[in-house]
């Protein structure tokens, strides 16, 4: 039995209060600490402005192209209007990772659940161009290869090349024992640089075939999404919230870190005038994510 | 209003910027002025000497009660006011000053706001400097945007105003020691802001003024029986005295890890 002294019962009731503080519905808190002072930030879309929770990005030609992963959707967005939905759920279409556009306007793009290779044709029409009876079991990176294949990293560490008649052929076998490509790009003479989210690391693999890793072992690096543009190369790290840029000559240098909801930085891309687009996926399962463009000053 | 907010932000902004000027020029300065941030010893040893001093002190039969009340009271309300401070902090995102150099943006109303900056010279030694340096490389621990109110501040000013309100001499020693070297040291180093500092400092002192209006007046049963129990214990008494002042000189680090613990145990039980 509870004693009847005065104190305890205002204890109790401070107790009750703290318990409802603590359980309260907290609002969506996120900061963006920019390193590189050349950048300002702000948020240009959000789940109430038509996304759910975006992943893989790519700006081509004015327009900003998404991977939407938590709507289940590709999308297509012109600054300063409501996205327009390219292909969706009934498409068959679950988890869309990451996306590129080749020069016919063609949108490749990958599904880390549904697997394989997927194009929306000039035309709209959805559709998935390789199954994941060809290996493409769980596809992640995507890059367009200077031949005009397209070369997909898949989850278990390989790297497919699916030529332009649908071919597919391995790129890379697990004797380059990258573990995970989450992402992949190509540099301007034919570079493939490798992000690996699961071995912290950053690759790359010449024309020539040979494989160095650039970035290995280092603490608080696990780069998740690349985007190359100018000379550099522009890296998520979804683990850590960090936005870096890379050169052979710089280095790593970040740009900014994002705290809080906004840790979960995946995809990146950069325009036309030089501004870095990210997307954040605030809350994947709730569907909740924001696109945050960094201008140059 | 608008003006007196400038006018504040400019006073909190001097003064910070006056103690940050002490760190930056000497190795051993820096390091001199980083040691209260790790060792509890320093941060607040002296002010776990002068609670003792100030139970032990001796009097007549109703001054060592009215001194010893004051004590547990004040032992209530510093155990208290760690998850009080640490819910509020984590409900906002204010950055630490060493941050406000960078360009901080926060998000408020759906909007990404820019943080006012503040110049600020990191120290030679001690934990900023790794931290200033791990801010290079992209790493900030999460903490590092909870610094309002500082729960430095509110745990060792109502600590030490415990302590004063129980005896003056050994309360403005406490006092002293909590204000220029406790979070002196924090302010100079630039994990605090005077407004931190402030907002801490008065909300410390707001709980432990609750809990005498709660245990100290109107009904004393409790703490009458608890000093009749430490009367007959007094070995043990004085036992658990060490042990809960320990932790609130170590800041509650052992019962915030023990909570995390806890935390990591139950979500672990239900997943």
């Amino acid at each position: 039995m509870i004693p009847s002294f005065t104190p305890l019962r205002s204890l109790l009731w401070l107790a009750l209060a703290l318990a409802a503080a603590s359980c309260g519905e907290r609002g969506e808190q996120g900061a963006v600490v920019i390193l590189d002072h050349a950048y300002t930030a702000e948020i240009v879309a959000t789940q109430d402005n038509g996304f759910a929770s975006p992943d893989g990005l790519n700006w081509h030609r004015g327009m900003l192209y998404v991977a939407d992963e938590g709507g289940s959707a590709v999308r297509r967005w012109t600054p300063g209007r409501r996205p327009e939905t390219l292909a969706d759920k009934s498409a068959g279409i679950a988890s869309p990772e990451d996306l590129v556009i080749d020069a016919r306007g063609s949108i490749f793009f990958t599904d880390d659940t549904a697997g394989g290779l997927w194009r929306i044709d000039r035309g709209g029409q959805a559709a998935r161009i390789v199954g994941p009876e060809s290996g493409l079991v769980s596809t992640e990176g995507i890059a367009l290869a200077p031949d005009g294949s397209v070369l997909v990293g898949e989850a278990m560490g390989r790297v497919f090349r699916v030529d332009p008649q649908g071919g597919v052929s391995e790129f890379l076998g697990t004797a380059a024992a990258i573990r995970k490509p989450e992402s992949i790009v190509f540099d301007e003479r034919g570079n493939l640089y490798i992000a690996d989210n699961r071995d912290d690391t950053l690759s790359l693999v010449t024309p020539a075939g040979s494989i160095f890793r650039l970035i290995e072992g280092r603490s608080g690096f696990s780069p998740e999404t690349l985007a190359y543009a100018d000379g550099a190369l522009f890296i998520t790290d979804s683990h850590h919230g960090n936005l870096y840029r890379y050169t052979r000559r710089t280095g790593l240098e970040t740009i900014a870190v994002f705290m809080g909801d906004f840790n979960n930085v995946n995809g990146v891309t950069i325009d036309d005038a030089g501004a870095i687009y990210v997307s954040i996926q605030a809350d994947l399962a709730n569907r909740r994510g924001y696109l945050v463009k960094l201008t140059p000053r | 209003m608008g003006f007196l907010v400038i006018w504040l932000y400019a006073i909190n902004d001097a003064v910070f910027q006056a103690a940050n000027a002490l760190v930056g020029w000497s190795w051993t300065l820096d390091a001199l002025i980083a040691l209260p941030l790790t060792s509890p010893m320093v941060k607040a040893g002296p002010i776990g000497a002068c609670l003792f001093y100030v139970w032990w002190l001796k009097g007549s039969d109703t001054e060592v009660e009215r001194r010893r009340s004051l004590i547990l009271i004040t032992l209530i309300a510093v155990f208290l006011i760690a998850p009080i401070t640490k819910i509020m902090s984590t409900d906002a995102t204010v950055p630490r000053p060493y941050l406000l150099a960078e360009t901080v943006y926060v998000l408020d109303g759906g909007e990404l706001v820019a943080s006012r900056q503040l110049a600020y010279r990191p120290p030679l030694a001690g934990d900023m400097e790794a931290r200033s340096s791990a801010l290079r490389r992209g790493q900030i621990i999460p903490n590092d945007m909870a610094s309002f109110p500082s729960d430095h501040a509110a745990l060792f000013i109502a600590l030490a105003a415990g302590i004063f309100l129980a005896s003056r001499w050994a309360g403005l020693f406490a006092l002293a020691w909590a204000i220029i070297v406790t979070l002196g040291s924090r302010m100079a180093v630039g994990m605090h802001s005077p407004f931190d500092i402030l907002a801490g400092g008065a909300f410390g002192v707001a709980i432990l003024l609750a809990c005498r209006l709660a245990f100290g007046m109107g009904d004393r049963r409790l703490l009458r029986s608890v000093l009749a129990w430490v009367g007959r214990h007094e070995a043990l008494a004085a036992a658990l005295l060490f042990i809960s002042v320990l932790e609130v000189i170590s800041s509650m680090a052992t019962s915030q890890r023990l909570v995390e613990l806890m935390r990591y145990f139950i979500s672990g039980a239900m997943a």
